[in-house]
């Protein structure tokens, strides 16, 4: 594993798991609520994909599903996006802050995908 | 021969009984959930809250608001989303607190506004 933080750039993706039971996801859309943080929480929880190296680690297709959004759109919106690793998951990274204000942007940005179209590493 | 005197039902309205029965039962799948249910810390929905979604949508549904979708929000809320012009969200916190949020055609945040019952009406242009 790097010692380096990895540097989140605008072109980045990121992956939001996204609850299947009960359902989140209506007449295609992801409802807001997916991107809302609680309160007491520095940042939404998301992974880096292009450094995501074991994606079944942190993700379970009975349970989730997976979305994806461009790092430039929250931090276009004044949030910064960081590499936080944690324990089982390298590629774990925060948007910051509370994204409550911003959340049904990302909902209506975000893309369910499939596990099988994520990057070739 | 008899006429066919039953009322003639707009073809794809949803009834309020129906769309009541059918809010019932979606909170009820939120009854069931436990803590970390979105396994990203995600806090179970008390009961309170639930009755207390439960006679927010009614409020709206009495009110001619056609509720799209109903979820639990990962602070143990309830979000109830409809369209009164553009994108409008309904969230009843687990404190008893309930906000309105609507939205421009962008998904952006135009207001955010804590609200009574009583006031939920008015919003939804029903007279008190």
């Amino acid at each position: 594993m790097p010692d380096t933080p990895y540097e989140i750039l605008g072109t980045d993706n990121l992956l939001r798991r996204i609850p299947l039971k009960p359902s989140h996801i209506f007449q295609g859309r992801i409802t807001s609520a997916c991107f809302k943080t609680k309160p007491g929480e520095n940042g939404l929880s998301v992974d880096i994909e292009a450094i995501v190296n074991d994606i079944t680690a942190t993700y379970n297709k009975e349970t989730h599903t997976l979305a994806r959004l461009a790092a430039a759109i929250p931090m276009d919106l004044g949030f910064d996006c960081k590499h936080d690793p944690v324990e089982g998951n390298y590629a774990h990274a925060l948007i910051m802050g509370d994204t409550n204000p911003i959340a049904k942007k990302l909902a209506s940005v975000a893309q369910p995908i499939e596990p099988t179209t994520l990057l070739d590493l | 021969m008899v006429k066919n005197t039953l009322p003639a039902r707009p073809v794809g309205k949803t009834t309020k009984a129906k769309q009541r029965q059918q809010i019932t039962t979606r909170l009820l799948e939120f009854s069931g959930l436990e803590a970390n249910w979105d396994g990203d810390g995600a806090d179970a929905v008390t009961e309170e809250t639930l009755e207390l979604a439960k006679r927010v949508a009614f409020s709206l549904i009495d009110a001619d608001v056609n509720i799209d979708f109903c979820v639990p929000m990962r602070n143990g809320g309830v979000q109830l989303e409809f369209k009164l012009g553009g994108d409008c969200e309904m969230e009843v916190q687990p404190n008893g607190d309930i906000f309105f949020l609507s939205y421009d055609d962008a998904a952006n945040l135009l207001s955010k506004e804590k609200l009574s019952l009583e006031q939920i009406k008015k919003h939804a242009g029903y007279p008190l």
